[in-house]
């Protein structure tokens, strides 16, 4: 007898993976807590957790919005000023470290510093520079914007039951002296770089984990009941500032932070790690779930890495009940269209013929 | 562009909001600058029966013709802008009340902040939408009259509270605070070549609605908070005489 004698497939390569059609893969996740449609749900964190807060709403779930488009604003529109791509205007935050610097901020003593960048006469916010097409018109506005955000992320945690939070990067830009990081690097969207007052820098694994246990403290001290689960975006890097191969880079930046998350998930029982990362990047996906530029990840991708975590959440906790029917939300072609019948509904029709005889009767 | 001594061809085109218009050039010539007036309009609703054709609008069918004709002088069937030298937009069922009463509203709660892009984002996709403006914009890209725009008036107070349900704080909206959303409005006609006309603020109260002394007759046994009298076309008119100003030639220009 060994300890491998009463192992189910799942733990041999061979029948689970290797002999199997890669999309028959299955039971990649144990998830350690259920996550039901009523559960309020925030996702934060690199560009791939768009794609889960979007897909959780799609199949009913309670995705949290803190920071809700006004109704006003043209569908297509929302997207280019960050509404609705995660629970808060923060745009992506990549690493942990920026992670636990928004939860500072927001929740804590120190505010966050002015510092600002211009660009052509605008002004971009370096901790979100994507969340304002074209930048803010002044500095005031700016701060004003950026204060509405982090009041968004206080009721975001506050309010939620379950943060996703999907890890991105470890390479980061900050400022020599305070530590603070910026979204970006200084120079690349807009500001200056200067090398006098920007470094950069690689997180290693412990400051990694350090931040991230910052983070959850954070969250913890103003919801106690949350729970969290850690995803680790599939999408390599778009340059590296290492002095290395881009993709040696990349590997370094993702196993950094699939350990980290793989620590966590072990150590904390209210942190999870769902494997959407595995599923993107592993061998017997020989890449098909990538577009052309070998980045991006297409929506048939996606689609299979939310179709595996219903598919777990189903399998360890059974079916979900079905969803009540969430009526549609009204566009705003549609509330146009009720506000023009409103007004001109019968007596509104009949004041207006009143007005035009009265004016021009001859 | 019209010589000294010559009036300047002007039509009011809109909805029954022109009515207030009608009401404050009655008896009265326009003379600085000379203005030779026509108006051209009917009731709102029936504006979905009329399209752009060549160039020009054109009523789809002969009652809705019929009741454009009715309110023009010469019994004009069809209005072509390159006939005058500027035509006014009144009303003209293009409504900016509820986008005034969101941004009033929420610059009164910093967690609802928006800022001047997203704004201005949502101005413009509301006056794409609606179809007059598209008319104006087309008349504007021909370059043959000026083209101004005066959107629909704020309701009038004490008869309507559409807005608060949905914006209570909207009433708390200030002059400044009213300035700065026209003045992007101004700023997103402007790129169609069109000039705003504004809702002169003294007609205004409670952020974003009309004072009384300026509802048409009757307003509230009526129940119409929409329309509005004689004293508020003055205030309009007031407004499109200086927009009109700089048409006119000078002495100078002509000799």
């Amino acid at each position: 007898m060994t300890p491998y004698d009463d192992l189910p497939q799942s733990s041999f390569w061979r029948p689970a993976v290797a002999e199997r059609d890669p999309l028959q893969i299955e039971g990649l996740w144990t998830p350690k807590f259920r996550i039901a449609r009523r559960d309020r749900i925030v996702t934060a964190g690199s560009c791939f957790a768009q794609h889960i807060g979007r897909a959780l709403a799609a199949r009913g779930y309670h995705w949290l919005d803190a920071e809700p488009a006004p109704s006003r604003l043209a569908e297509a529109l929302r997207g280019q000023f960050h509404y609705g791509t995660f629970s808060f205007r923060t745009g992506n935050i990549y690493t942990t470290n920026m992670l636990a610097q928004w939860l500072d901020w927001a929740f804590g003593d120190t505010p966050p510093p002015e510092d600002l960048w211009d660009k052509d006469g605008r002004v971009f916010d370096p901790f979100r520079p994507a969340v304002e097409p074209g930048g803010f018109v002044t500095r005031e506005e700016a701060l004003a914007s950026r204060a509405a955000t982090l009041s968004a992320i206080r009721r975001a945690v506050t309010q939620a039951d379950v943060f996703v939070f999907t890890l991105g990067l470890t390479e980061s830009w900050q400022h020599s002296r305070s530590g603070v990081e910026y979204a970006i690097c200084p120079g690349t969207v807009a500001g200056k770089f200067r090398p006098r007052y920007h470094r950069f820098v690689n997180q290693g694994y412990d400051a990694v984990l350090s931040r991230m246990r910052d983070a959850l403290a954070l969250l913890r001290t103003h919801n106690p009941r949350l729970r969290v689960l850690l995803t680790v975006s599939p999408v390599p890097l778009t340059a590296t500032a290492s002095g290395t191969h881009v993709l040696n880079a990349t590997s370094y930046s993702k196993s950094v932070l699939r350990a980290v998350a793989g620590t966590l998930a072990q150590e904390d029982p209210g942190v999870d790690y769902f494997p959407s990362y595995e599923i993107i990047t592993g061998t017997p996906f020989r890449g098909m779930f990538y577009a052309g530029n070998l980045r991006s990840v297409l929506p048939e991708g996606v689609g299979f890495v939310m179709d595996s975590f219903f598919a777990d959440q189903a399998r360890v906790f059974g079916a979900p009940a079905t969803a009540e029917p969430t009526p549609t939300p009204e566009t705003r072609a549609e509330r146009q269209s009720r506000e023009e019948t409103e007004q001109g509904d019968a007596e509104a029709a009949l004041h207006c013929e009143e007005e035009l005889l009265g004016a021009f009767a001859k | 562009m019209p010589l000294p001594s010559d009036p300047i061809r002007l039509c009011i085109f809109g909805d029954s909001h022109i009515a207030c218009l009608r009401h404050a050039v009655k008896g009265r010539a326009l003379t600085d600058p000379p203005v030779d007036l026509e108006f051209w309009g009917t009731v709102g609703h029936r504006f979905h029966k009329i399209s752009l054709q060549d160039g020009a609008l054109v009523p789809d069918d002969e009652t809705t013709a019929d009741r454009f004709a009715a309110v023009n002088l010469h019994g004009r069937r069809r209005l072509r802008p390159e006939e005058f030298e500027a035509i006014l937009f009144m009303g003209a069922r293009t409504r900016l009340n509820m986008l005034f009463a969101e941004f009033l509203h929420r610059a009164r709660h910093p967690d609802l902040f928006l800022s001047t892009g997203v704004r201005r984002e949502m101005i413009r996709a509301h006056l794409t939408d609606q179809r007059p403006y598209g008319f104006a914009r087309a008349f504007a890209a021909q370059g043959a009259a000026q083209i101004l725009f005066a959107p629909v008036s704020f309701p009038t107070e004490g008869i309507s509270t559409e807005y608060l349900d949905s914006f209570p704080d909207a009433v708390h909206g200030t002059a400044a605070d009213r300035a700065a959303i026209w003045a992007l409005v101004r700023e997103v006609m402007a790129e169609d070549g069109i000039t705003l006309l504004p809702q002169a603020d003294r007609s205004v109260t409670l952020g974003c609605f009309t004072a009384a002394a300026y509802a048409t007759r009757h307003a509230a046994t009526r129940g119409d908070s929409t329309h509005k009298n004689g004293a508020y076309g003055r205030l309009v008119l007031r407004g499109l005489m200086q927009a009109l100003a700089p048409l006119r030639k000078t002495d100078e220009q002509a000799a």
